[in-house]
């Protein structure tokens, strides 16, 4: 079986945990990432390169200001860098993020997800500002844990792209 | 000898003897010149051939060639090889042995060690497992106090006798990868209940970088070793690629972690193409290889029973415990029970305890009073199990009110035929239902009214099948008027047929009743209209009911008729002056029921 670690970035509040817990599968309680940082949960995954168990661990931002633990993203084969549509500032803080842990672990797979797409009313990312993240290559995908849009499918993406090296 | 004429070859510059007669000696150096012309290739061989024979370096390598084909052939021929160098080998293994015992042992251990120490594991389990059985049997002192305590906390004999028996036992062990924190192998004793394997070695994995995090500023010398909760110890060896972490009930003995870490290291010598592989793809397979170094660490010990006392005094308190128990708990369970009996009886219906006294010997005096229709106290008891020496008993009579007796004694006094349900409730109000002849009815109301403890009778569910008829018939009788002309006893021609249909119905009404057990009784009204004086029109309308009544009579009807003459007290009158009015020439009939002595056969 292949196994892979992927690491939940992203600041407080903008649904990693949401986005996990709903579903993927976990013996362990919310509780652990308020005491050591992480919660860890995995899911079968079907790739390509056929079923692949993903390892994901959702780790609790530390603050607002795009810093993460690293000891956390240690060996990590992918990263999933949440935004919050409704909050502009969490996406210049994701990308803070990416840029530390590109620095740690260097370069690995990632993707980059606007959530809670389901709040149109409160949107803040601009589509001059997708332009820019397309331009540099960053091609966000809009989700929502709260009604399921394209969490499975990022999912399958991060796969794909870890067990196919570019 | 041929073989050595090589050797005797002449020197260079040795003369040979003249054969014969030679034409003229040749010089030194003709004799050189011809030799080379004549021999000049043998000789280069010759040469070469000389050098081979001196050269050892040049002999190893020729025979090394086939040095392997010769032993084989000649092993296959005889033993002359393996005895020859038995001595030898065994030489050369007891000096090494001797020189560097360490390494020789370095050497056998990984091939012995897990061979041996699995197969001390399974004997401790088998052993385990029997002495696990012997005691589940025995009533040996600590059994038995072991037994209380799997009582006392619900769980399972053999996990109380595991708890206090067991030094250690290795529940769970993994083989995690250090950076990700995948579980790259996993192997668990029986019987364990265990969590997901890859959550809790990459949850453990974090815990340690969390402990390092907070503790040691991330030093690689701080690692956590090992964790501990209640009797439960995870162990941890590392190495940069992968560390083993074992999850150890009890207490491990001092070397264990030497143990793992022996066979850490084996897997990382073995492992060592497939850390990369991983590296790369991620593929844990592979490790499924090393799965025995990791069985080898899932040892466990338990603590050996000591036999020492002999058998009967090691068991005597346990014995004399049992005995005491038994017998005490013998009289106090005898004890109660009677008392129970006793209880049970009073609790019968219609029999009231009034006095009940145990005698130390355990014999009860009791006494108590009862109603006819409950059950016999002295029949109870002894029924229930209770000697007929045990207890004396006085039963006083008296009638009880109690709904279960007042419903036996109700039953009694009225007999329900066939076809009648009854029942009684709390309330003591006996209702019955069914089909019943009327006569039984009537009489039942009657009985089940003066039956003491019955506070009412419902009887409206209780139907007579033959008294519907018998109430049409009446029905149709009741009422009935016939007509008379002006001043005349004898009806109108026209009210023949009415007074002829009423007579049949009468007739038939008598045959009816006297099957049920009843009476008839008719009565007849006359009546005259206001025209004339009130005596003659009294004797008018009592002539006209008897004319009727002579009709019944005369048709075979034995009813006892009674005829009234009602005068012109009911004819009609205008602006209050007295009217010829047809209308008020007429009789009306009556029937009635009546209770005759033939319906006492329903209640004899
Ligand atoms: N409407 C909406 N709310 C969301 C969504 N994802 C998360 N939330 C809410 O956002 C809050 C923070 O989510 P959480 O998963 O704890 O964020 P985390 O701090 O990144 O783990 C919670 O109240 C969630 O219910 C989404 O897609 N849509
Ligand atoms: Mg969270």
């Amino acid at each position: 079986m292949i196994t892979k670690k992927i690491c939940m970035v992203g600041s407080f509040s903008v649904g990693k945990t949401s986005l996990v817990s709903r579903y993927v599968y976990s013996i362990f309680s919310d509780a652990y990432l308020s005491s050591i940082g992480v919660k860890i949960s995995k899911k079968d995954v079907a790739s390509s390169k056929g079923q692949v168990k993903l390892m994901v661990w959702d780790l609790e931002g530390r603050d607002d200001y795009g810093e993460i633990n690293t000891t956390y993203l240690r060996g990590s084969n992918g990263l999933i860098i949440v935004v919050d549509g409704t909050r502009e500032e969490t996406l210049s803080a994701a990308l803070g993020m990416h840029q530390k842990a590109l620095n740690l672990v260097g370069e690995i797979p990632f993707l980059l997800l606007i959530n809670k797409q389901d709040l149109a009313d409160e949107w803040e990312i601009t589509p001059k500002m997708l332009k820019i993240l397309n331009e540099k290559n960053y091609n966000p995908i809009f989700t929502s844990a709260k009604n399921g849009l394209n969490v499975e499918k990022a999912f399958k993406m991060i796969t794909d792209k870890m067990v196919t090296p570019s | 000898m041929s073989e050595n004429k090589f050797n005797d070859f002449p020197e260079e510059g040795a003369a040979l003897p003249p054969e014969g007669e030679a034409p003229a000696p040749l010089s030194g150096e003709e004799w050189e010149r011809l030799r080379s012309l004549l021999l000049g290739r043998e000789i280069a061989a010759i040469r070469a051939l000389r050098e081979r024979l001196d050269n050892h370096d040049l002999h190893a390598r020729e025979l090394s060639e086939v040095v392997a084909e010769a032993i084989l052939l000649r092993t296959q021929k005889d033993q002359t090889i393996e005895k020859v160098l038995q001595p030898t080998v065994e030489e050369i293994f007891q000096n090494n042995l001797r020189r560097n015992p360490h390494q020789v042992v370095n050497h056998l251990f990984p091939l012995m060690g897990p061979a041996i120490r699995r197969s001390i594991t399974e004997t401790f389990r088998s052993m385990m497992q029997s002495f696990s059985r012997t005691l589940e049997m025995s009533f040996s002192w600590r059994g038995l106090q072991w037994r209380l305590e799997a009582m006392r906390t619900g769980r399972s004999f053999s996990d109380i006798v595991m708890i206090h028996t067991l030094l250690y036992r290795v529940e769970q062990v993994f083989l995690i990868h250090t950076e990700t924190g995948i579980v790259l192998d996993y192997a668990e004793n029986e019987g364990i209940k265990s969590q997901d394997a890859d959550l809790v070695s990459a949850m453990l994995t974090a815990v340690q970088d969390f402990v390092k995090d907070c503790f040691a500023g991330g030093g690689q010398a701080a690692a956590l070793e090992s964790l501990q909760m209640g009797d439960l110890t995870i162990l941890v060896e590392r190495t940069p690629q992968a560390y083993i972490a074992c999850v150890v009930r009890g207490t491990p003995p001092a070397d264990f972690a030497g143990q793992i870490n022996t066979s850490l290291e084996l897997i990382i010598l073995e492992c060592a193409e497939e850390f990369k592989q991983f590296a790369a793809d991620g593929d844990s397979g592979p490790f499924k290889k090393i799965r025995r170094h990791l069985l080898d660490c899932l040892d466990a010990r338990y603590i050996e029973e000591k036999r020492k006392a002999p058998f009967f005094i090691r068991y005597l308190p346990a014995a004399l415990l049992l005995f005491l128990v038994i017998a005490f708990g013998g009289l106090k369970y005898q004890q109660y029970k009677y008392e129970s009996m006793v209880e049970e009886l009073g609790r019968q219906p219609g029999v009231v305890i009034t006095a009940a006294e145990p005698s130390l010997l355990g014999s009860w005096r009791l006494s108590c009073l009862r109603d006819d229709l409950a059950v016999d106290p002295s029949n109870f008891l002894v029924e229930a199990g209770m000697a007929q020496n045990r207890f004396h008993i006085d039963v006083y009579s008296y009638i009880s009110l109690d709904g279960d007796i007042v419903k036996r004694r109700v039953e009694e006094a009225i007999k329900p035929p066939p076809g009648v349900r009854m029942s009684f409730s709390d309330e003591h109000v006996l209702r019955l239902s069914g089909d019943a002849p009327l006569g039984w009815i009537i009489a039942t109301r009657e009985k089940a009214l003066t039956t003491p403890g019955v506070k009412d009778v419902d009887t409206s569910l209780l139907k007579d099948p033959l008294a519907q008829e018998l109430n049409q018939l009446m029905a149709r009788i009741d009422g009935t008027i016939i007509y008379f002309p002006l001043n005349k006893d004898l009806p109108e021609t026209e009210s023949a047929p009415k007074l002829i249909e009423a007579v049949d119905n009468i007739v038939a009404l008598e045959k009816l009743a006297a099957n049920m057990g009843m009476g008839i009784t008719v009565t007849i009204y006359g009546h005259a209209d206001a025209i004339g004086n009130e005596k003659y029109n009294y004797d008018l309308s009592q002539a006209r009911a008897k004319t009727v009544a002579a009709m019944l009579y005369a048709r075979g009807s034995s009813v006892p008729i009674s005829t009234y003459g009602m005068g012109a007290d009911f004819a009609a009158y205008e602006d209050g002056k007295p009217i010829a009015d047809p209308g008020s020439r007429k009789i009306i009939l009556k029937v009635h029921l009546a209770r005759l002595a033939a319906m006492e056969q329903w209640n004899p």
